[in-house]
């Protein structure tokens, strides 16, 4: 366990120190760069050491706060969340030193550097964390660090909105978790986890109240739709590799917290299973249909965290259900389809984060509708993007396809003796998901890296330094790995799945070695399409060889003279289907055709504000503020009448204490 | 000796069947309009004078563009594994069935960013329907594939679409060979929803993102959409057609194949393409065949 206390020293001490130095800017990187390196080497041998199934000590110091102990702990789930935070944390992070060296002080060095590594040892303290008033430090700590993250470039005001924005979420959200644990202990008597785990139920009411507050305080981190509202707002706003951080684990958190909460307080009834699947399926849908109709490219990858989180969510339900109904089995199923796509999607979102901002640097905006023809300018970039992309459409041979995969083996497993028709139906809607994904993501990869470039920034478009590659192609290497060796990081996914359905091992070995078995012949098929492709690509240059092989326009159809302007653009590409579902999306249009005999002018305008953002928060705003209109009054600003209240609230105690 | 013969037969399926296939829905149409045709064979004499030719590229286009076809087709001989064709699959486990799904949209997502590489506008028309309708065929290719993979107690394909012993009158099942016809026209380009005949109308979608290959490329583009039209259609084939007898089950499938071709012939001679907008109705009407086919199945 000092292991796990040496990583988060190492990187907060980083932190200070790169504040300290960062007068010189060659000192800071290397001092970012050794903190993130050792904290990496410390927590990942912890890491290593757990999920090989041996036990750790627990630590536990005192600590002068009633109620609290400093108290750590790890075990496989939380192993399993440490490696996701130190790797993203670690190529976010050597790719953050890239990324404000390259933006020439458009990034604010110090706050950048600074909040990250913050946020960084904050999320491994917290998975780390077996006590309540622990976990909320951390929690507090993670989500004030990741305010100054969003806030950073705070000199827009649109990044100050979207820093406020993130800063009320937070503080709900954080409330709703002070209300939780306050409820746990009270009945417990103590703030230990362990304590939790060992105190008597909860009557039902208290029970519900506990689900629903945790299902807010986590959910609201996560993204959950509704509770999504600062998210598209937030991650577009930071910096990237803190957006990529923020994305990538961050909000998996509140994933980390209701499993954990879930592996404290044990099964969940049915019906709350249900309502869980239920409510990750809706996130997913909408959060895809809304990604797809983007032109920013940063927030279509927003969105599209948010549909990863359902899709996490709605695994993690089934994993419930099946602790519910009795089956060890599904609830390791489930359970381990939810962590492993928690897995990928930290390392898919970063990575695609990561590209997303070396084009933002690159061409100077983060509009799709500016870009285009980037390939040939950044080709490695773009080839990491282009596996990004594909990953996160959960295409065979890269890892999205594995956890997804898992779940689907769920949904539709004929034999479990569950209500096949909602599950039919749930797999349909995912089926839906992922064919909106690829909607979403060959517009921001097709639209942004292919075709001819839009505007004249992105035709100066450079690639990026190496120190930004390198840990793009790390995080795209590993994508690849998973998808065509998934064993390794099914057996990660497994323990930790074992742990929050506590399954025993001999169960846990003989479903690791059944689904391992099958997931190994899907990463063979992966290999098998790899390799094919290899063939076809030989055989094509081959027959290519004695030919005559010439180059020329794109072929017009008969136009002659073709201009990038008649491309598709980023709202024309999804407009099938947004048409379609228009209802549910919601796209504003406002068309200005052309009139007259000699039409000078015509104008197009199309946008898709969020709902929940810009409908349905402010009727809740304004209710609440109608309700509140009543004891408003006594706040009026008359200092006479505060001092008033004073003193008659002075002679209500004195004349009750008489 | 055993799987050698089949990867041998595999091998020839996989070769031979899908211009053959094409060629007999070419020859059907023909005859339905009072025509001669081309001969059977000719989509497989256009695929070999395509592989030797040259090719021209366009100065827009990237590595990504002369990937695609080779990916796409690669996907889909990977597909054709997990299919008995020749009367077992050479690889299938429980859960093929989701891989079969995604390996086509492996291919699609390819196949899309070949066409917005371009940069033209028709490929980009063409990527934006094609992956606009996929959303829609997405969810009935599965809801038809639960309602199966319940009856057969498996979700690998080799189990669910076994045969059933004569046309199986059970309602579930017509309403699932619906559904599944109806994603198979929509995904491999066939009227109604598609004409695989037009390259130049603003109304095509798979054709119009292959406009700008040639040489090598297209043949491997064509010889990926036969073979992905063979095994949709060689699933729906072994669903209704039980094993005739002295033929073996390779051999009924070649005759349900050619029996399938002629069918599809016949649609496309007999009704026009859809309009586009029409296209998402049917496609959602797929999906509620595919989801009454499933409450069938599962009263």
């Amino acid at each position: 366990m000092t292991f796990l206390l040496a990583a988060v020293l190492s990187v907060s001490l980083a932190a200070v120190l790169s504040g300290l130095f960062s007068r010189s800017g060659a000192w800071a990187r290397a001092i970012v760069i050794a903190g993130l390196g050792a904290g990496g080497a410390f927590g990942g041998s912890l890491a290593w050491t757990v999920l090989h199934g041996r036990k750790v000590p627990e630590l536990a110091w005192a600590w002068p706060i009633p109620g609290a102990v400093f108290h750590l702990g790890v075990d496989s789930l939380s192993a399993c969340f440490l490696l996701l935070v130190l790797i993203v944390g670690c190529c976010a992070g050597i790719y953050g030193e890239g990324y404000i060296a390259a933006s020439r002080g458009h990034v604010p060095a110090v706050p950048a550097r600074f909040f990250f590594l913050v946020l960084v040892a904050a999320m491994a303290l917290l998975v780390g964390a077996r006590n309540a008033l622990l976990f909320m430090v951390a929690w507090e700590t993670m989500a004030l660090s990741a305010f100054g993250l969003v806030s950073c470039e705070h000199g827009r005001p649109e990044v100050r909105k979207a820093g406020l924005l993130y800063l009320l979420c937070a503080h709900v959200g954080s409330l709703c978790l002070l209300g939780l644990f306050a409820l746990l202990g009270r009945n417990a008597g103590s703030l230990e986890f362990a304590a939790f785990a060992t105190a008597p139920a909860l009557p039902a009411a208290e029970r519900a109240a506990v689900f629903l507050l945790a299902l807010i305080g986590f959910g609201m981190k996560a993204g959950f739709m509704p509770l999504h509202v600062w998210l598209q707002e937030a991650h577009p706003a930071a910096p990237s590799h803190a957006s990529a951080a923020m994305s990538g684990v961050m909000i998996e958190m509140g994933i980390y917290g209701l499993l954990r909460l879930l592996m404290i307080l044990g099964p969940v009834s049915k019906a709350a299973a249900l309502a869980l699947v239920a409510l990750g399926l809706i996130t997913a849908v909408f959060g895809i249909m809304f990604a797809m109709a983007q032109r920013d490219l940063k927030r279509l990858l927003a969105y599209s965290s948010i549909e990863n989180i359902g899709i996490i969510l709605a695994g993690g339900g089934l994993g419930c259900y099946g602790l519910a109904v009795g089956s060890p089995a599904l609830a390791l199923l489930g359970f381990s389809g939810a962590i492993l796509h928690t897995l990928n999607h930290g390392l898919f979102k970063s990575l695609l984060f990561l590209s997303a901002g070396a084009i933002y640097q690159a061409v100077g905006t983060r509009d799709i509708e500016a870009y285009g023809g980037l390939q040939k300018r950044m080709p490695w970039t773009c080839v990491l993007t282009a596996i990004g992309a594909a990953a996160i459409c959960g295409l065979p041979p890269l890892n999205g396809f594995i956890g997804e995969w898992l779940i689907y083996s769920w949904l539709l497993r004929p034999d479990a003796g569950h209500g096949m028709l909602w599950t039919s139906l749930a797999a349909a809607a995912l089926a839906a998901v992922g064919a909106f994904a690829v909607v979403a993501f060959t517009k921001g990869y097709g639209l942004t890296c292919l075709g001819q470039p839009r505007s004249e920034e992105a035709r100066r478009a450079r690639e990026p330094a190496w120190i930004m590659l390198g840990p793009m192609a790390f995080l795209a290497a590993l994508c690849v790995g998973i998808g065509v060796f998934p064993g390794p990081a099914l057996g990660v996914a497994f323990a930790a799945a074992g742990e929050v359905g506590r399954i025993e091992p001999a169960l846990l070995c003989a479903g690791l070695d059944q689904w391992s078995r099958l997931l190994g012949v899907v990463g063979l098929m992966g290999a098998g399409v790899c390799a094919l492709s290899a063939l076809f690509w030989l055989l094509r240059r081959s027959l290519l060889a004695r030919r005559r092989v010439a180059c020329g326009p794109t072929w017009g159809c008969g136009f002659t003279a073709p201009t990038p302007r008649m491309q598709y653009t980023g709202s024309s590409y999804p407009a099938p289907l947004a048409r379609v579902l228009a209802g549910l999306l919601g796209t504003r249009e406002e068309v200005h055709p052309p009139l007259g005999y000699w039409p000078a002018k015509v104008a197009f305008e199309s946008s898709t504000p969020d709902p929940a953002l810009e409908r349905w928060l402010p009727v809740l705003a304004a209710r609440l503020v109608d309700w509140l209109s009543v004891p408003r009054r006594l706040q009026h600003g008359r200092l006479q009448l505060y001092l008033l209240y004073v003193s008659a609230f002075l002679v209500v105690i004195l004349l009750w204490k008489l | 000796m055993e799987t050698l013969k089949l990867v041998a037969s595999y091998l020839t399926i996989v070769l031979l069947v899908p211009p053959v296939m094409l060629g007999i829905i070419n020859k059907t149409k023909a005859a339905v309009a009072g025509r001669k045709g081309p001969p059977v064979l000719q989509p497989l004499h256009d695929t070999i004078k395509l592989l030797g030719k040259g090719a021209v590229y366009s100065e827009t286009t990237t590595w990504v563009f002369r990937l695609g076809p080779v990916v796409s087709l690669s996907a889909a001989i990977a597909a054709a594994c997990l299919v008995p064709l020749a009367g077992a699959p050479l690889v299938s486990f429980n859960g093929d069935a989701i891989l079969f799904a995604y390996l086509f949209a492996l291919g699609r997502f390819v196949t899309v960013a070949a066409a917005l590489d371009t940069g033209s506008s028709f490929e980009g028309m063409g990527a934006s329907r094609e992956v606009a309708f996929a959303s829609l065929a997405e969810p009935a290719l599965i809801l038809a594939f639960a309602s199966l993979a319940y009856r057969a107690g498996e979700l690998s394909l080799a189990r669910m679409f076994a045969p059933h012993g004569g046309p199986s009158a059970a309602a579930s099942t017509l309403l699932a060979l619906g559904s599944l016809f109806v994603v198979l026209l929509a995904e491999n380009s066939r009227i109604p929803i598609d004409d695989p005949n037009t390259h130049l109308e603003l109304t095509m979608i798979h054709e119009v993102m292959v406009l700008d290959h040639g040489g090598p490329d297209l043949a491997f583009i064509l010889h990926g959409a036969g073979l992905k039209l063979v095994l949709m259609t060689s699933l729906l084939v072994r669903l209704i057609l039980p094993e005739i007898p002295l033929l073996g089950a390779a051999g009924s499938l070649l005759i349900g194949l050619a029996a399938a071709a002629a069918a599809i012939g016949l649609v496309e001679s007999s009704m026009a393409r859809l309009r586009l907008v029409r296209v998402p109705q049917l496609l959602v009407a797929a999906i509620c065949a595919a989801a009454f086919g499933l409450i069938l199945t599962l009263r």
